[in-house]
């Protein structure tokens, strides 16, 4: 799927943003609009790898490698307990440390 | 949050494989069991059921999971009763962190959350105190190829 066909027709049916990185095209929408959007991009392009609901942070906190390393911890743990669904943060890390961490 | 899909995302391929996969499953089962609770079995008329079975199908869950997880929203197991809550904290150099958990014992989960934070140098904070900074969105991940 090319970006730039994904992006005109998100765009056209109702998408706020579309983010790509190495892997994946990241498509963000309005809470209401996530099922409609994902069955029309299904149809049109194919089965998507996921589609859920998350919390966005409105500003992000750049993290240094130490901190990226005990918040992946935790982060880590969190998504292990058995009773959670999701884990949502507003951190933002660079390529760089990324790398070396995982 | 461009960082935390992509960390999410790399640390579902490097993780124990099977016991993210058992763990996924179990998830999407919940969020189908609660959507079937709160809006009834009828994926026509739920669209948050609808949104979760194809969610699960995204993932490859098998249809007798899909379908056990519809069963149980439907019946009255006090085991399978999930209530959902929030959880709102900090983490290393007060970077908030927002938990949502589906939970049949809440003071169970939330003394295990607070320990997990506590463990970490984090601290759980009052209920609104870290969401007022985010915004509830819908995502859609597709592959590039």
């Amino acid at each position: 799927v090319s970006e730039e066909n994904l992006f005109d027709f998100v765009v056209e049916n109702g998408s706020q943003d579309l983010e790509t990185n190495e892997d994946e095209h990241v498509v963000y929408c309005e809470q209401s609009d996530l099922n409609n959007l994902n069955e029309k991009i299904i149809n049109k392009f194919g089965q998507t790898n996921s589609s859920e609901l998350i919390w966005k942070s409105e500003n992000t906190i750049d993290v240094n490698k130490d901190t990226a390393e005990k918040l992946f911890k935790l982060l880590n743990s969190l998504e292990d307990n058995e009773d959670v669904q999701g884990v949502s943060s507003n951190f933002e890390v660079s390529e760089e440390i990324l790398s070396l961490l995982t | 949050m461009a960082g935390h899909s992509k960390f999410k995302n790399i640390m579902h391929r490097k993780g124990a494989q099977d016991k993210k996969r058992a763990k996924i499953f179990s998830r999407l089962g919940r969020e189908i069991s609660v959507a079937v609770k709160t809006g009834g079995g009828d994926p026509e008329s739920n669209i948050r059921l609808r949104s979760a079975v194809s969610a699960a199908k995204a993932l490859n869950m098998p249809k007798d999971n899909i379908e056990r997880a519809i069963k149980k929203g439907e019946g009255n197991d006090p085991d399978s009763n999930y209530e959902e809550v929030r959880y709102e904290g900090y983490g290393p150099e007060g970077i908030a962190v927002i938990v949502e958990a589906m939970t049949n014992n809440k003071n169970r989960t939330a003394a295990e959350i607070r320990s997990i934070f506590s463990k970490s140098g984090g601290n759980l904070g009052e209920s609104g105190s870290v969401s007022f900074g985010f915004k509830r969105l819908g995502i859609i991940t597709l592959s590039k190829n």
